[in-house]
């Protein structure tokens, strides 16, 4: 094989981990199992680097990777874990612990909504409106035709909005 | 895209202000640096490991070639330590590595030249000091041993330590298992401890340990049942 089919892991893993860590965690992945299984996405990309045919961007083709990765977790954790959507703070009392929890309280909140959906609108979803791809990128990663692509995002967004308006979310 | 629909998080979309928020926030969760920088000594830490994924072929094949090849073995095994890196030679037949586990799809050829690289010359900005790890590693480098065996004056760190025992694995299997011994002792469930033990299996079976590799490889499938580096 050639130089070219080469992939320095170190530098693959230097421009990805965050994209990688960030889209597993939206994908459902608990805090406390993120290192594990971004490091076993990064396993795979090391070993499937022969497969990697450059008709994607790497970082489109390790999203891919990590949405498996993910998938597979889901199904191996689903007896292991059982969290609960309802976890938002119905109200908070003081200004200063409003502000010092805002931001985890958003986390939590966005992390609820995402566990309502069914896991191929979530990963759509999740890509191209967390991670910014285009939805052309989004179909590669998910192998999926651009269609279906849409129409999951579509589908998405309206359960989103209604969890969120039923949730009494608007603040 | 132009076809692409406008994203929530644009100012002009009409996503409630709340949702927008969330997606903001969303957008800046990254790894702390000492996340960041443990994920990449496992996986350069793996690297070696990955060599022998299908942990239980490993010893399976260790096993056969025991039985039927040891002549045979005897002699590939002097070629191989001659040409010190077998691992530049990802086309080269099985027979001239009987321990490696290369028939399946695991590792494939193309992956071989990143699996044989020398971890701290691809490592990342944030990776763990490359002068521990060199010096660990040209210490336990079998041509060294004068100086090297000496007892170095401080504690080698979990990655230099796993960076050696890798450099030893084609060459020098035996020394490799010493040095994962090593870590065990001094880290017995470190950061890097399923590595370690996946390596391990993998030096037993170079080394022609077959049962020491096989009960290594029943340990680690009880201790590591989730493990990427076990067999599917």
């Amino acid at each position: 094989m050639s130089e070219a089919t080469r992939i320095e892991i170190g530098a693959v893993y230097a421009e990805n981990v965050r994209y990688v860590w960030r889209v597993l965690a939206h994908l459902g992945i608990p805090p406390s199992d993120l290192e594990d299984v971004c490091h076993d996405v990064f396993l795979v990309v090391q070993r499937r680097a022969g497969d990697f045919a450059g008709r994607s961007s790497i970082r489109t083709w390790i999203y891919g990777i990590a949405l498996r990765t993910a998938s597979d977790y889901r199904k191996r954790a689903f007896r292991r874990y059982e969290r609960s959507v309802d976890q938002v703070p119905e109200t908070l009392d003081s200004p200063t612990q409003h502000e010092a929890l805002e931001r985890g309280q958003l986390r939590d909140q966005l992390a609820g909504l995402l566990d309502r959906l069914p896991e191929a609108q979530r990963e759509v979803f999740v890509l191209y409106e967390v991670e910014e791809l285009a939805m052309r990128d989004v179909a590669e990663a998910l192998g999926c035709p651009l269609q279906t692509a849409y129409s999951r995002l579509h589908a998405a967004r309206r359960s989103l909005l209604d969890a969120f308006a039923g949730e009494g979310g608007a603040t | 895209m132009s076809t692409d629909p406008e994203r929530w998080s644009s100012a002009s979309s009409d996503a409630p202000e709340t949702m927008r928020q969330m997606l903001e926030q969303a957008r800046q969760m990254r790894p702390t640096r000492e996340e960041s920088e443990r994920m990449l000594a496992r996986i350069q830490a793996s690297e070696g490991a990955l060599t022998a994924t299908s942990i239980g072929v490993a010893a399976a094949i260790a096993g056969a070639i025991a039985l039927v090849a040891t002549g045979v073995w005897t002699v590939r095994a002097a070629d191989t330590h001659d040409a010190l890196a077998p691992e530049v030679r990802p086309s080269a037949p099985l027979v001239e590595e009987p321990a490696r586990v290369t028939p399946s799809e695991r590792v494939e050829p193309a992956a071989a030249p990143l699996l044989a690289r020398e971890p701290h010359e691809n490592a990342a900005p944030q990776s763990e000091p490359a002068p521990t790890a060199e010096r660990v590693q040209n210490a336990a480098r079998p041509g060294n041993d004068g100086a090297a065996r000496g007892a170095p004056s401080a504690k080698p760190s979990e990655a230099a330590l796993l960076h050696a025992a890798r450099a030893e694995l084609s060459a020098n299997p035996t020394r490799a298992i010493e040095l994962l011994k090593v870590h065990r002792q001094e880290y017995p469930s470190g950061i890097l401890a399923e590595e370690r033990d996946a390596l391990l299996v993998e030096a037993l079976a170079r080394a022609g340990k077959a049962r020491a590799a096989a009960e290594e490889s029943e340990a680690f499938k009880s201790a590591h049942p989730d493990s990427a580096l076990r067999p599917k």
